[in-house]
């Protein structure tokens, strides 16, 4: 187990996310096991192939899993368990002819809130960033190994500790009741998407006369602008007009017990900003709300519900993320949340803030934390123009077609306490492999990500396509260290059975083992010493020693057709990708 | 005998790479296959030649398909694009990387409009897709042949 994994799980207590809690390591590996176990999974693909192989994968990690090859089935799936056994997590390939992927995604994320991760053969930057436009918690290229599915959980782990517990009223009855009542004021506002907010008004049912409790023993109550409480907001400002509307004012219209002036205030700055936003243009058709009322008042939710976020838990998650999310920086500039701004009364901006700054800082230096920081050009130092250009674009794009609904959701998932970065520069698979590119790269230069270099590859080059070209060349470079690939592949001869006198077979004809890749068939496994050997030129000959029955055998082959890697190459290969992981923590 | 090694290339390079690296073959598959192979166990003893022949299954549709867009639609190159990138996403997840490179290639031509470097495309994949069918068919005869002892001792040391 790694690091700061305990870190995760101690201190949860069960509660509504049904997470074990941990007292030990052993414990919790067999709770782990069960808890993925529980995890359920639809996998949706078009292509039969790539399911089967996607299906297959994720039942070795041990996930529960459920496949689909239409968008419209896996909808129609998903839909039917909304009100139990819903699926923890979609993994969705972009490509699909009856239903595009992010068409699926976005409404995944508005009926179900469930985190989506994409998966796609493309992997230029544009769709990427697309499809974390779009709400994706992250994007897969393909083909997908092993390793980058082992821990997709923690997406599903980090969605569930963004939502609050029920700190302030504790009765569980109390919070459905709410629901049930929050359910009746979306209807009655007449939204599609009830179901959408069915699941925040759970959370975030508390009425304010049950706040008033702990106002007074608490200093700071973090208040959570339930459906109700926002419509006598709404109320309010429009009764007093909204140029004229100070939160002392507002307070009073509301006439609501329980919420301080500097709660409005801060409300108040936040409905502002989304006006504005909202009169920016909004596309349309991913906003079915009226005004973008509703998706926005879900994105406060998810601001609010963040400062309730956990920094010490969400910074040993996000230590643990494999593959990390992308998040576009600009959402959270189109919400208008100029951080330095929040003043006293912006307890959720701030601990948003805090806690998004610290993980920053843990992951992968100064430099992020600059950019999740609001954006702000100070001291983005290494960062360089490259970052600051695709942080530039983003914004532009965000305001001319950011859908408002959406950048809710993305932005919901940054305040989960991952970092923004780059798009296109971080999901950790690239990641590692542009890491890659640099010799003499190793763990001791651990956070620090030479942004510069990054900076001046993707400046000289212009397209990830040629960068994606020349990483898969170093790390084949890499993977090959013990014989060079290159000089392999001149040796290597077209494919050619008939070289190879048949030999009765018996059980270690097959001897290679799984990882050893080579050529001649009769090597034991570990006899790498041999096996180099052949590799370099060997002769056409080969004694082996059949283990089985002690007997030598003798196999003839042409010497050039030896191709493929050998065991100490796939294990390299395999021990790179931590080796990168590990560097990257 | 392992003939799957005589297919395997370590790397995972796209036709562009090569033309700049010291030309040489590439392998017929790549690190991908080993990843399928390795899902094979006792739960599911026959995985990859179950997924392999669903590959040449559905590839074959694929290819018919897209030859029939070609005509229907001539010069339709973003129509044609999109069947191929469904074909090369097929290949790259059972890490039939010739073939992918073909498809790459494909796209490209697509992308530049140009009928005839698509057509030709179009015949060297149908070429690489014959190939590797006939090979890994090979393959798994000989697999056969070894008899499940051959293929316990394959992935028994996974």
């Amino acid at each position: 187990m790694k690091k700061g994994w305990k870190e995760i799980w101690s201190g949860h207590d069960g509660g509504e996310v049904g997470l074990p809690s941990f007292g030990d390591c052993e414990r919790a590996v067999m709770d782990m096991e069960s808890f993925l176990a529980r995890l359920r999974v639809l996998a949706v693909d078009d292509d039969r192939v790539c399911l089967k192989i996607l299906e297959t994968q994720l039942r070795h990690c041990k996930y529960n899993v459920t496949a689909v090859t239409r968008a419209e089935a896996a909808l129609e799936m998903l839909r039917a368990r909304k009100d139990g056994d819903q699926f923890d997590l979609v993994i969705s390939d972009v490509h699909m002819p009856d239903m595009d992927g992010f068409k699926l995604l976005e409404l995944v994320g508005l009926e179900m809130d469930i985190p989506v991760i994409m998966l796609s053969a493309n992997e230029e930057m544009e769709t990427m960033m697309k499809g974390i436009k779009h709400g994706a918690c992250d994007y897969l290229v393909k083909p997908v190994h092993l390793d980058r599915l082992k821990n997709i959980w923690l997406h599903v782990v980090k969605k569930s500790m963004n939502d609050p517990r029920d700190h302030i009223s504790g009765a569980n009855d109390d919070a459905s009741q709410k629901r049930q009542s929050g359910d009746a004021e979306d209807e009655k506002n007449g939204a599609d998407d009830t179901k959408k907010h069915s699941r925040k008004n759970k959370k975030d049912g508390d009425d304010p006369e049950e706040d008033s409790e702990n106002t007074s023993t608490q200093k700071r109550q973090r208040i959570q602008w339930s459906a109700d409480l926002h419509r006598k907001f709404v109320e309010a400002v429009h009764q007093i007009g909204i140029d004229r509307a100070v939160p002392k004012k507002i307070l009073d219209v509301m006439g609501v017990d329980g919420i301080t002036r500097e709660h409005v205030a801060s409300h108040l700055q936040k409905y502002r900003l989304a006006l504005k936003k909202l009169s920016l243009g909004t596309d349309k058709q991913s906003n079915p709300c009226p005004a973008g009322t509703e998706s926005w008042r879900r994105d406060w939710n998810y601001i609010n519900m963040n400062g309730l976020a956990s920094s010490p838990s969400a910074l040993g998650t996000h230590r643990l993320l494999h593959s990390q999310s992308v998040k576009p920086i600009s959402s959270q500039r189109s919400l208008g949340i100029p951080v330095r701004d929040m003043g006293p009364a912006g307890n959720g901006g701030n601990l948003l803030n805090a806690v998004v700054h610290d993980v920053s800082n843990v992951t992968s230096g100064n430099s992020y934390g600059h950019i999740s920081n609001g954006g702000l050009p100070s001291g983005s130092g290494p960062s360089g123009s490259y970052i600051e250009n695709i942080r530039n674009r983003m914004v532009l794009d965000a305001d001319r077609s950011f859908p408002f609904a959406i950048s809710g959701n993305s932005f919901a998932n940054m305040s989960n306490g991952t970092q923004p970065l780059v798009p296109g520069l971080v999901s950790n698979s690239l990641k590692g492999d542009v890491l890659s590119m640099f010799p003499g790269y190793g763990p001791s230069q651990g956070n620090n990500l030479k942004i510069n270099q990054l900076s001046g590859i993707a400046a000289s080059s212009g397209q990830m396509t040629a960068i994606g070209d020349e990483i898969q060349n170093r790390m084949a470079a890499l993977k090959g260290k013990s014989t060079p690939v290159v000089d392999f592949s001149e040796q290597m001869a077209p494919f050619n059975l008939g070289n190879y006198t048949s030999v009765p077979i018996n059980n270690s004809a097959l001897a290679s083992a799984p990882t050893i890749r080579s050529a001649l068939p009769d090597i034991q496994i570990g006899n790498l010493g041999m096996l180099t050997q052949m590799l370099n030129g060997g002769g056409a000959n080969v004694n082996v020693l059949d283990e089985k029955d002690g007997t030598s055998k003798v196999y003839q082959h042409a010497t050039g057709d030896l191709v493929g890697t050998s065991e100490a190459q796939n294990q390299m290969g395999g021990d790179l990708d931590d080796f990168f992981i590990d560097g990257l923590i | 005998f392992n003939g799957a090694a005589h297919l395997v290339r370590a790397d995972d390079s796209d036709a562009a790479t090569n033309r700049r690296r010291r030309p040489a073959p590439p392998g017929y598959l790549d690190e991908q296959f080993s990843q399928v192979e390795d899902l094979q166990d006792e739960t599911s003893p026959n995985f990859t030649e179950e997924v392999v022949s669903l590959f040449f299954k559905d590839s074959t549709r694929l290819m018919t398909n897209i030859e029939q867009t070609m005509e229907k639609y001539p010069r339709d190159f973003s129509r044609w694009d999109a069947h191929v990138q469904q074909l090369k996403g097929s290949c790259s997840s059972i890490g039939a990387s010739r073939m992918k490179n073909e498809c790459t290639s494909f796209r490209n031509s697509c992308g530049a409009g140009n009928i005839e470097s698509c057509m030709r495309s179009l015949q060297k994949v149908k070429g690489e897709h014959a190939a590797l069918r006939q090979k890994l068919e090979s393959y798994f005869q000989l697999l056969r042949q070894a008899g499940p002892a051959g293929m316990a001792i394959r992935h028994g040391g996974m």
